[in-house]
């Protein structure tokens, strides 16, 4: 793997989204959808008595909207970022002048930028209302469940990216990126199969999600939930270079 | 290999793994789960157009013949029939169990295309 050709890839995906109005109307539906979660929490705060509550219930909402429908948004954006170049042939003319691995690491860290710029924004302006809204100036909220949630993202931008680079088409690779997130938010419940759950990258942020705005969880938990991540990130990598070395186009 | 004949070896050997699992004890719900992520693959490997939609047909009929076996060997089929409350319950249940191992079926019909290509 070349690190320039990488950037030069990652670069080219970032300028091809941004560019593209699908990309940017899913970004902003994205965008949206996060930032209106916080008023679920003016709603909780009236349900419950004002000394159960603290000035980061406005990152609970957020991160566990950002948890349930995040990953429909990297789907959105992901599952045709190969099969696209493969059906458009394109896939062709880059191949022999780059590495593959090269190609595919550049995609992955392209979307990853991507997505962990919008969580950036996201959590930036809860950070102002919440600083506003309460009075609380704590940064170690919003910076860790960036961090956490760009981990998250980078799991199921892995998975897309399998997919996508193992279908025949694009409409295959939607159906089947869709079908793997709903049988991974299933076993993420423990429904069925309880150690299946550990091979989610739900449970994963779930259970960061826990040791970060709870204070009297497991503080080890975090590190479960990074290490976790972290192993699902790198084998979906792995089977990416793999697969891409292995395939014909 | 033809349509029709891989569909009938995916719900053959979907089936003969139910009829197995039943004698042995092992949970329904694993079993059934089991059978169709075989039949998913059985059709995705031996059919090359529209796999997904074809392994989608192929597990229903496999997941009603496997549920239907496993009710007849059920020792407490006489109490979920005598209750209609119950074995409205039981459809129910039933139902989600199909949906679910539909998706199950879909993956396996995938994976079983990938063993197909990169067998070449």
């Amino acid at each position: 793997m070349d690190l320039h050709e990488t950037s030069i890839v990652c670069k080219d995906l970032l300028k091809n989204e941004l560019r593209n109005t699908r990309v940017l109307i899913t970004l902003a539906i994205f965008v949206i959808l996060s930032l209106l979660s916080i008023y679920t929490s003016s709603i909780i705060q009236l349900l419950t008595a004002k000394s159960e509550i603290s000035g980061n219930i406005g990152y609970i909402t957020s991160y566990l909207t950002l948890l349930l429908i995040g990953p429909v948004f990297v789907i959105a954006l992901s599952y045709d970022s190969v099969s696209r170049e493969i059906e458009s042939g394109t896939i062709r003319l880059i191949i022999p002048k780059i590495k593959r691995s090269s190609f595919i690491v550049g995609k992955f860290i392209g979307l990853n930028i991507l997505f962990s710029l919008m969580v950036g924004i996201v959590f930036m302006v809860i950070y102002v209302y919440v600083a506003i809204d309460t009075q609380t100036y704590l940064l170690l909220y919003p910076v860790s469940s960036w961090f956490l949630l760009t981990l998250y993202f980078g799991c199921f931008i892995g998975i897309c990216l399998n997919i996508s680079s193992l279908a025949d088409n694009s409409s295959a690779a939607l159906v089947l990126s869709f079908t793997a997130l709903i049988i991974l938010m299933i076993f993420s419940t423990g429904f069925k199969y309880e150690f299946l759950k550990y091979l989610t990258p739900t449970w994963y942020g779930f259970i960061g999600f826990e040791s970060i705005l709870n204070p009297k969880a497991d503080q080890l938990q975090i590190l479960k939930s990074i290490g976790g991540m972290l192993l699902l990130i790198s084998t979906s990598l792995g089977s990416l270079i793999f697969v891409m070395n292995r395939r014909d186009f | 290999m033809n349509k029709n004949k891989s569909i009938l070896a995916g719900i053959s050997l979907g089936t003969l793994i139910v009829i197995m699992g039943t004698f042995s004890n092992y949970s329904d719900e694993s079993i059934l789960s089991l059978s169709a992520i075989v039949v998913g693959m059985v059709v995705g490997y031996s059919i090359e157009s529209k796999p997904l939609k074809l392994s989608v047909l192929a597990v229903i009929i496999q997941q009603i013949i496997g549920i239907g076996i496993m009710l007849f060997n059920d020792p407490n089929l006489d109490v979920i029939l005598s209750d209609g409350v119950i074995t409205g319950l039981v459809v129910v249940v039933m139902v989600i169990e199909i949906l679910f191992n539909i998706l199950l079926g879909i993956l396996g019909s995938f994976i079983g295309s990938i063993a197909r290509k990169y067998r070449k």
